[in-house]
């Protein structure tokens, strides 16, 4: 097996340690950035909702700052925007490169888009519900807590699966920052050295990981479709 | 139990104003079934969400049980609006959660925070504020009770979506009575269901209101919501009430014309007059016959009227068609007959029957 491995794609087999050293690399930052863009992006998600006209919480300015603000965020390109926040990284986490570094960017690429596709989900729950339990009594915070999220929750998921995955085609960018990864990998010794093999072994393993994030996200919504 | 006091209601901008309710006053009793009836957009549901203050009136004022509505503070609305139940046309359950979830739905109300913070220890136990809480064997019973109440014990861990449309009007029902309301208000609770569910439900609204004293207001475009269960009735149009009283009132002596029209539509009686427009032979006369409309309430009932009438002068009664209702023990009804005989005699009979109450409309001779 080993010798055949050695024969078929020899550049991989030379560098194993650095290829599972750039897989941690990027499941670490598929998690931390992931994990931080559900909650911000779960709470401007919400916050789009009810403060939108004739909402629970209605208030036309936070909503049209938060609408704003991110159409903006969301109209520049990652790799122009991961340029852009050098100093706002460096600010955060104390640096604008590497894997921490890369972090940044990825949470701002990612949190304005998971929170418009929160926003569409929570739409989707009938105007009738919410004038339902408002007229049984309940407190806004209820009715975010108890209804919206709740009767969402397969919605929520399903965006969650998207979001991930987006997530793992941009964290192949942040090679521009040495942020590590799977994609700095297949750039650096797939395209820039010509080791095909390379590239071919990074897309089976992305693949992989793409396919198993689908595969857990539709199990989970099945769970929770009534 | 609830007034409203000239009500209005005002929607859009200055420019473009619409007015949904144009002044409305109605009261409604204690443990009573008050009706609302109105074609769509004649404020009806307006008017019903300006009792539980889901909509905001523009003038007037609303008292449920003595406490006026409009000046009160957002917890005490809600505090209020808990001893208000209300269902819907489209049920607005919950899909996510199973029929017995649904019905906890309202019982189950502890603050996300107070109870955070209680157990945190950063607040005292703020239980004295006028929410009512139950413990987790208490919400158990309470849903049991309701399931039985509405006949749905087999359901309970069944989702919504699992449910046809009248066992989930029942399931709403069940979870507006949680709170042990008060009042409850229908919003064409029965408009999306078939005559024989909506007769179900109906009979479950009247042995809720008889057995928990429980005064419930419904709205609805369909007489026969009105006559099946309601004491009395108020009818809309273009955001005013124009005419209001018992149902029995109401029915027997329609004063506007669009009560009329509700009547009419639930009536055999207004057949006759597309017969007349068809030429159909049923209605054809012969000289001297008259073709006339009985309508007679309370005190005479209809099978004396026309063996009296045709014992006494001598005529032949021909009932072409007639609805004969019997609301609130009390028979209402119109008869369309042909009168054969003797042209003197005939309008003889027509006085003796205004004389006796009976309201005698001549369509044809």
């Amino acid at each position: 097996m080993r010798e055949w491995l050695l024969q078929v794609i020899p550049n991989v087999m030379n560098k194993l340690p650095e290829l599972q050293n750039s897989i941690i690399e990027t499941l670490y930052m598929l998690f931390v950035a992931g994990c931080i863009s559900i909650i911000l992006g779960l709470c401007l998600g919400v916050i789009l909702t009810v403060t939108k006209k004739n909402h629970i919480l209605q208030n036309t300015f936070i909503y049209a700052v938060l609408d704003k603000t991110m159409n903006l965020i969301r109209s520049i390109p990652f790799i122009i925007l991961v340029s852009l926040l050098i100093y706002v990284t460096k600010a955060i986490v104390g640096t604008f490169i590497g894997t921490q570094g890369a972090l940044v960017p990825l949470v701002f690429a990612t949190t304005p888009f998971f929170a418009r596709q929160i926003e569409s989900v929570l739409a989707e729950v009938s105007k009738g519900l919410i004038e339902a339990s408002e007229a049984m009594g309940s407190t806004p915070m209820q009715i975010i807590f108890r209804v919206y999220l709740k009767e969402s929750i397969a919605g929520i998921l399903r965006a969650t699966t998207t979001m991930f995955i987006n997530l793992i085609g941009l964290i192949a960018m942040v090679g521009v920052v040495a942020g590590g990864g799977l994609g700095d990998f297949a750039i650096r010794y797939g395209f820039q050295r010509s080791q095909m093999d390379v590239t071919y072994v990074v897309v089976i393993i992305i693949l992989l990981l793409v396919s198993s994030i689908q595969w857990i996200g539709n199990y989970f919504v099945k769970k929770f479709t009534h | 139990m609830i007034t409203l006091q000239n009500v209005r209601k005002e929607y859009g901008s200055k420019k473009k104003k619409v007015e949904a309710l144009k002044g409305v006053s109605i009261e409604v009793d204690k443990g009573e079934i008050f009706g609302i009836i109105g074609s769509s957009g004649a404020g009806k549901s307006t008017l019903l969400r300006c009792i539980n203050g889901l909509e905001r009136p523009s003038e007037g004022s609303v008292f449920i049980d003595g406490e006026e509505l409009l000046c009160l503070k957002p917890s005490r609305l809600r505090s209020v609006r808990r001893k208000v139940g209300m269902i819907f046309q489209h049920f607005n359950l919950m899909n996510a959660r199973t029929v017995a979830q649904n019905i906890a739905f309202p019982l189950k109300r502890k603050r996300l925070f107070t109870s955070m913070m209680e157990k945190l220890k950063l607040k005292k136990n703020t239980s004295d504020m006028d929410v009512e809480r139950y413990t987790k064997k208490e919400i158990q019973e309470k849903v049991n009770f309701l399931l039985e109440l509405v006949d749905l014990s087999d359901k309970r861990d069944m989702y919504p979506s699992q449910l046809s449309g009248g066992q989930k009007q029942r399931v709403a029902i069940a979870r507006a009575l949680a709170n042990n309301p008060k009042v409850l208000l229908c919003d064409e609770a029965t408009s999306a269901l078939d005559p024989q569910t909506t007769t179900s439900i109906l009979r479950l609204l009247k042995e809720v209101n008889q057995k928990m004293g429980l005064t419930i207001v419904l709205i609805t475009h369909e007489m026969e919501v009105i006559k099946e269960v309601c004491d009395r009735v108020a009818v809309m149009k273009d955001g005013e009430v124009v005419e209001q009283g018992s149902v029995l009132e109401v029915f027997a002596n329609p004063q506007q014309p669009i009560t009329k029209d509700f009547i009419n539509a639930t009536s055999a009686v207004s057949k006759v007059y597309e017969l007349l427009k068809q030429d159909s032979p049923v209605v054809q006369l012969q000289k001297g016959d008259v073709l006339v409309k009985l309508q007679y309430s309370t005190t005479n009932t209809g099978a004396s009227i026309i063996s009296t009438v045709s014992k006494l002068f001598a005529l032949e009664v021909n009932i072409i068609c007639g609805t004969v209702e019997v609301l609130q023990n009390q028979p209402v009804g119109s008869l369309v007959v042909i009168l054969k005989g003797d042209c003197e005699k005939i309008e003889e009979a027509i006085c003796t029957l205004r004389e006796s109450q009976v309201k005698v409309e001549v369509i044809k001779r």
